[in-house]
């Protein structure tokens, strides 16, 4: 489904020059639920960020569903991100002048879609969070906890191939966190390829892959056993 | 979608108010100040553009350049023109003239009557101004020489009514007329003020007795009426225009020193719609619009948008970081830059309609004082004139849509992985709104110099060129005359200091000229003729340079008290340009000396040149004028001669001002059975520069806009600024600064861009100011202190917008501070 070969992602300031990624080649089948690791500065949200088509690299091939995006500019980038990728962040990047509801119906604005379809699967992906009875409340007025899982709802709305989570517990208590952690369980195992970064070690074991990072580069990709 | 951005825009202006308040309250402002100058421009611009077929009328005017002299536009002519016009030029559909009347007007035989503004109008005056009558027959309605046409405003001051046709008017002492029609008003964007025309085929109308006179062999030509011709629907204005030159040679007859004085004149027609932009001209029966001033005003505002357009684009791009997970987010979600920028570029436009509204409750408030400031009638009827009410849409779009680029631009090119991450905002948008608040104070600052600059100009032409007690000088009317029955008792009263007789050339209402033969040789030196008597000097405060003044002792002086029909000269006192312009090197050396000239005189109750002779020069004075600044003085001849000065002036003594004027006014009243008319010289100067004066009020006005507009910007960004660096502040506290050092901090933050304002400022308001003194002949400097006080205002401005906020951050404990963040 993706496939990175030897990408590689560098920052420049007027006179210092960062790797964040070092010539990465990775491979993420259909279906996957892929944890990355590694500690602060190593690349992972680099490496999500240009997974997910809202960053380009600076060299390499980036296969993304077949196609190879590495040179797509912004804008053939944004036509192929729609619909296909839904991202859920450590800070839930909610827009705070919008209601839940409202939030969540911002992925559907861009892909084409009727009102009333729109309406339909926004009651759809909050009734899938638990969120229903929330729909008109604002950001402000949701536990940490409730307002991920109204960012998760806007991820799943578009019923994306790929649903991209950066450290998406990292502001939440462990109940909250694993009940988010559920949620993308459950979205996995309905057929959607799930790409998380994350520090815990407990919750990266979520996953069924664990890529280990360390400066801008892999330094480990680690398949977990899953039990029958 | 639409509904998920309008939410979003709703939900953002509620939840910062102050923000939004600042934001609208500037917009508004700027839209009415705009609005208001638009409305003011869009009248100057239609004057007399009502009357039907206007492009097609043309008023008759003259451009006189004597030999040696600067050229002197007159908007009359001679009352035989229309009619030669007429037969030479078949593109002449008609031809009318107009000449002022000073009348009395009365509908009662015991009433006083008024004096409206009245004109003696030909027969054709409604064939060439075909206007809108109300009753009677237009047509015709002058033909007879005892009818006369009332607008309805007039018929109702004389009736209190309007179905006025056939009713008679005491015109004047003993004349009886009848009203055979009533027009339309003129509005008062007309050049025409006229509220009553009187039958120019009246045997007493001036257009009969002047035409009479120009037509005698010999006659001396003279501009007195106001002539306009309408041309065919096929006429070429541009064929007619270049036959006037041979007209000229063939119509305009006579010669002064052997010089046929046609070789001096052009013929100028200018279309009707264009009388109020043109420059002055001598007779003018309005003042003109100064164009450039109408350039300078819409530059203003469009100035004040761009002020208010400034403070928006800071406000928005300030507040851009709120907004930036909204664009990150919806970039994530597959909006393009496109999306993004529309959605940003409708919201600045619903912002500028939102501002709209108030703006046009502000316009609807302000206008009937603007109108009552201006005397003028402009409408503000956006619902019935489509094209005023698409205007306001469009100014309004136009302003959202200037408004709104930037930030949206700025707001679309967030990269969504970085304001994700909350490291989007980069210095870029700080150095732009740095520069717009350098750029909005240089507005500010040249706004400042222009409004100083002007103000001093007046202070300069009312108050130090004459150097006079303009409230003790009292100008008579000229239908008074200046009986000696009367003056002669005027001593008796103990309450003038002095009375004088001078004609009105003397007062520069009118022109005499005096022509010069140069005792140094380099042809004729033309001038103004000024007819005075002995007390002149005495009430003008004037001073010989060199020289005695004129004095009844010095029989050649008391010449033509004497013998008024005498060919010989009396003695002159000439001005400083005279004494120059004949070649003398010094004052001094032009006393004693005897120059040629030649005299206009008033004889057989017409002017006429009388031949050269000589006489002496008393005295030089200096270059003096109760005229506009804008006029160069002339060279002037001072003589005394009774003939033609017929207007008192008087100077009172300063304490009681009031009642001398009233025991002048009750001797007056014992000696004729005429009212006491005339005006104190304040009240002319003021009217000589009553569009300065207007002018000067509208720039002092829109400048206070633009000062309220910068003002708010930074009042704006001062709370941004405050709130951003609450941490650094808190830190730069916890590190020993102390409450003035935070001060001085931020002090300097905004008195930085005012500083460097004054960098742009001074030199564009320097170029546009010292091109608008050119206007004057006389003028005063700029000053580099005008300069420095429009700085130093501009800065004081600045900082008492942003020192509350400042106080208020600084006294905040840094603990908080650092909390906070």
């Amino acid at each position: 489904m993706l496939k990175l070969d030897r990408i590689c992602r560098t920052y420049r300031t007027s006179d210092v020059e960062t790797a964040a990624l070092d010539e990465v080649s990775l491979e993420v089948r259909a279906g996957e639920f892929l944890s990355i690791m590694g500690p602060s500065g190593c690349g992972k949200s680099t490496l999500l960020n240009v997974l997910g088509l809202i960053d380009s690299p600076t060299s390499g091939a980036y296969w993304f569903m077949g196609e190879d995006v590495a040179r797509c500019s912004e804008e053939q980038l944004t036509l192929r991100r729609r619909s296909r990728v839904g991202f859920v962040f450590q800070n839930f990047n909610l827009i705070e002048d919008l209601d839940v509801a409202e939030n969540v119906e911002v992925a559907l604005l861009y892909v084409g879609m009727s009102r009333a379809e729109r309406r339909s699967r926004v009651a759809e992906a909050l009734e899938r969070v638990g969120l229903m009875h929330r729909e008109h409340h604002m950001p402000k007025q949701l536990s940490g906890g409730q307002q991920q899982r109204v960012a998760v709802a806007r991820a799943l709305v578009t019923r994306p191939k790929l649903l991209l989570a950066d450290e998406p517990t990292g502001n939440l208590d462990s109940a909250n966190g694993d009940a988010v952690l559920d949620l993308l369980g459950a979205i996995n195992r309905a057929g959607t390829t799930i790409v998380m970064v994350t520090h815990s070690a407990e919750h990266a074991n979520r996953a069924r892959r664990i890529v280990h990072m360390l400066d801008g580069r892999i330094v480990e990709d680690q398949e977990i056993a899953v039990a029958c | 979608m639409l509904a998920n951005y309008f939410a979003a825009a709703i939900r953002n202006l509620l939840r910062n108010r102050a923000y939004t308040l600042i934001n609208l309250f500037g917009l508004s402002l700027g839209f009415a100040a705009a609005t208001l100058i638009a409305l003011y421009a869009r009248d100057e611009f239609s004057y007399d553009r009502f009357v039907p077929n206007h492009d097609r009328i043309y008023r008759v005017g003259e451009i006189i350049e004597p030999p040696g002299r600067s050229p002197m536009r007159l908007s009359v002519t001679s009352t035989t023109d229309a009619e030669a016009l007429k037969l030479a030029f078949p593109e002449v559909e008609a031809a009318t003239r107009l000449i002022p009347s000073n009348l009395r007007l009365s509908a009662k035989q015991d009433n006083e009557g008024a004096t409206l503004a009245s004109f003696w109008a030909d027969p054709s005056f409604f064939d060439v101004f075909p206007l809108s009558g109300v009753a009677g027959n237009l047509a015709n309605a002058l033909s007879q020489p005892d009818s006369l046409v009332l607008t309805r405003r007039a018929a109702r001051q004389l009736f209190s009514r309007e179905d006025v046709v056939g009713e008679t008017i005491r015109v004047g002492p003993d004349t009886v007329m009848r009203v055979a029609a009533v027009v339309e008003n003129f509005p008062s964007n007309s050049h025409l003020n006229g509220e009553v025309f009187l039958p120019g085929a009246a045997s007493f109308s001036p257009l009969v007795t002047l035409t009479a006179e120009q037509r005698q062999p010999g006659a001396l030509r003279s501009e007195n009426a106001y002539t306009y011709v309408r041309l065919r629907a096929a006429a070429n204005i541009h064929d007619v225009r270049s036959r006037l030159g041979a007209f000229t040679d063939s119509h305009v007859s006579g010669s002064v020193n052997g010089t046929p004085i046609a070789k001096s004149y052009t013929f100028t027609l200018t279309p009707l719609a264009d009388i109020h932009l043109q420059p002055r001209s001598i007779g003018d029966i309005k003042p003109p619009t100064d164009v450039r001033v109408l350039h300078a005003l819409i530059a203003v505002a469009v100035l004040i948008l761009v002020v208010a357009c400034g403070n928006f684009i800071s406000m928005m791009t300030a507040r851009a970081s709120r907004r930036a997970v909204e664009v990150g987010v919806r970039k994530a979600a597959g909006a393009t830059q496109r999306q993004i920028m529309i959605q940003f570029m409708g919201e600045c436009l619903f912002y500028a309609l939102l501002a709209l509204l108030p703006a046009v409750v502000a316009v609807e408030l302000v206008l009937p004082a603007f109108n009552g400031f201006l005397r003028r009638e402009i409408a503000f009827d956006y619902l019935t004139d489509p094209r005023l009410g698409l205007g306001l849409i469009g100014l309004t779009m136009l302003t959202g849509l200037a408004a709104g680029a930037y930030p949206a631009l700025y707001l679309s090119r967030f990269k969504p992985n970085a304001v994700l991450r909350g490291t989007a905002l980069t210095p870029q948008s700080s150095r732009a709104r740095q520069s717009l608040v350098v750029a909005q104070f240089a507005i500010l600052i040249a706004l400042l110099v222009a409004t100083f600059t002007v103000n001093r100009q007046i202070h300069f032409a009312i108050e130090d060129r004459l150097r006079l007690p303009t409230d003790q000088i009292y100008l008579a009317s000229e239908a008074l005359g200046c009986p000696s029955s009367f003056t002669d008792a005027i001593p008796t009263l103990g309450r003038v200091k002095a009375v004088t007789c001078v004609s009105g050339s003397t007062l520069g209402f009118d022109h005499i000229s005096v022509n010069f033969v140069s005792p140094h040789g380099g042809g004729n030196v033309n001038g103004r003729a000024a007819q005075i008597d002995y007390s002149f000097f005495d009430v003008f405060g004037i001073q010989p340079i060199a020289g005695r003044l004129l004095s009844p002792q010095f029989g050649q002086d008391d010449l033509l008290r004497k013998d008024p029909a005498t060919a010989d000269n009396p003695t002159v006192v000439v001005n400083e340009a005279a004494a120059r312009a004949l070649g003398y090197s010094s004052p001094a050396d032009a006393v004693g000396t005897f120059a040629r000239w030649q005299r206009l005189s008033f004889m057989d109750g017409r002017l006429q040149f009388q031949g050269q002779s000589s006489s002496k020069i008393a005295a030089v004075v200096p270059d003096f004028s109760i005229g506009s600044v804008r006029d160069v003085i002339g060279p002037t001849a001072y003589y005394i001669d009774p003939t033609v000065s017929a207007r008192m002036v008087f100077r009172f003594d300063g304490g009681s001002v009031q009642q001398s004027l009233e025991s002048v006014r009750e001797l007056w009243e014992k000696h004729s059975s005429t009212a006491f008319q005339g005006m104190f010289l304040d009240q002319f100067v003021n009217a000589l520069y009553e569009d300065v004066l207007t002018q000067s009020a509208i720039f002092t006005w829109f400048s206070a806009v633009a000062v309220v507009l910068a003002a708010l910007g930074l009042l704006g960004l001062a709370i941004f600024t405050a709130e951003r660096r609450t941490k650094e502040i808190g830190l730069r506290k916890v590190m020993g600064a102390r409450r003035t050092d935070i001060l001085l901090f931020l002090g300097w933050q905004f008195a930085r861009p005012v500083l460097w304002a004054n960098l742009i400022a001074w030199p564009c308001a320097y170029l546009v100011m010292q091109r608008w003194l050119q206007g004057f002949a006389y003028h005063t400097d700029i000053g580099i202190l005008t300069f420095v006080i429009a700085g130093a205002l501009a800065l004081v401005i600045a900082l008492a917008t942003v020192a509350g906020h400042a106080m208020l951050v600084a006294r905040a404990k840094p603990v908080e501070a650092l909390r906070y963040e």
